[in-house]
């Protein structure tokens, strides 16, 4: 790992020092990561074994804020994703996204998930599933960026239940 | 490990970034024009990769730096932190956040002369500040 000279972070305070911005000027304050994306998932009431079904996962993503879809258009980039992981008795099948929106940056126009984000998750019960209350875990990732700057990545942890029927 | 201590007697952009964020892939190439425009004035640019995995950071510096930069890789982010203004954006746990995508402007001796967080309401990638504040430092010396 690279170290930098210590002496550039004892002149910061001088590098700040000075009048007071008007509120136009002023950065906006932004939101942690974590924060730019609140999820939320729906399941069945009941499922029952050899039943098929879907999680439905909502993302709601911060007004001014935008994240990469999950089908970025730079393979750079972090897709959007909703993932849960294999389980005995759940068979998971590929989750559908909405079409993304474009954003425009600099010469190009990236592909993009803003405002409300529905992700559907198909599952199938196995027939000889264990009944009762299943946990699901799952993890989501994103990427965020408001008009001008990006945020950190952030994978975070899913989790949803159901109730398979006796 | 680079040290900024060695770039003593130069004047130094340093800059934050890293490969996944479009932002900063739109700045990375006016930053080698940068750096190609100033060489000749005792200007060195840094380019610093802030918390990503080191095999990805380097295949995106073979085909994005330009040759000019000084291309460095932050694994942990701890580099970064140490230049995270204290009250800049609070509500980033993650002081590595802070600084991300910011540009600084140091002197031959080594003082932080400018000092640009990611604007939030303008995006320029060619560095058209960066490049008049600099104009102005080296027209007017080395800040002695």
């Amino acid at each position: 790992m690279m170290r930098l000279v210590p002496v550039a972070l004892l002149l910061l305070a001088c590098a700040h020092s000075g009048a007071e911005q008007p509120d136009s000027e002023k950065p906006e304050r932004m939101l942690a990561p974590e924060q730019v994306v609140r999820a939320s998932i729906a399941t069945p009431p009941v499922v029952r074994p050899g039943d098929h079904g879907e999680l439905l996962v909502t993302l709601r993503i911060a007004s001014g804020y935008h994240v990469m879809s999950n089908r970025p258009s730079s393979a750079l980039y972090i897709a959007t994703s909703v993932r849960f992981a294999a389980q005995n008795g759940i068979a998971w099948g590929n989750p559908s996204y909405p079409p993304p929106r474009g954003f425009r940056l600099a010469d190009e126009t990236i592909a993009t998930f803003e405002g409300e984000v529905e992700v559907h998750q198909p599952f199938e019960i196995a027939s000889d599933a264990t009944r009762g209350r299943a946990e699901l875990a799952g993890t989501l990732e994103y990427q965020s960026c408001t008009k001008t700057s990006c945020l950190f990545p952030v994978k975070r942890a899913l989790t949803a239940r159901i109730e398979i029927a006796r | 490990v680079f040290r900024l201590a060695e770039a003593r007697g130069s004047w130094v952009i340093l800059h934050f970034t890293a490969s996944w964020c479009p932002f900063c892939d739109a700045e990375v190439e006016h930053l080698g024009e940068v750096a190609s425009a100033y060489q000749a004035r005792n200007v060195k640019v840094v380019l610093v990769d802030v918390q990503e995995e080191q095999a990805h950071w380097l295949e995106y510096a073979k085909q994005h730096v330009a040759p000019e930069v000084i291309a460095l890789f932050d694994a942990t982010g701890d580099a970064a932190r140490r230049f995270a203004p204290p009250h800049a954006q609070p509500g980033f746990e993650d002081r590595a956040q802070a600084i991300f995508d910011s540009t600084l402007i140091l002197d031959p001796q080594g003082r932080i002369r400018l000092f640009l967080l990611p604007d939030s309401r303008h995006f320029d990638p060619t560095f058209a500040a960066v490049r008049r504040e600099l104009d102005g430092m080296l027209a007017q010396g080395s800040g002695r």
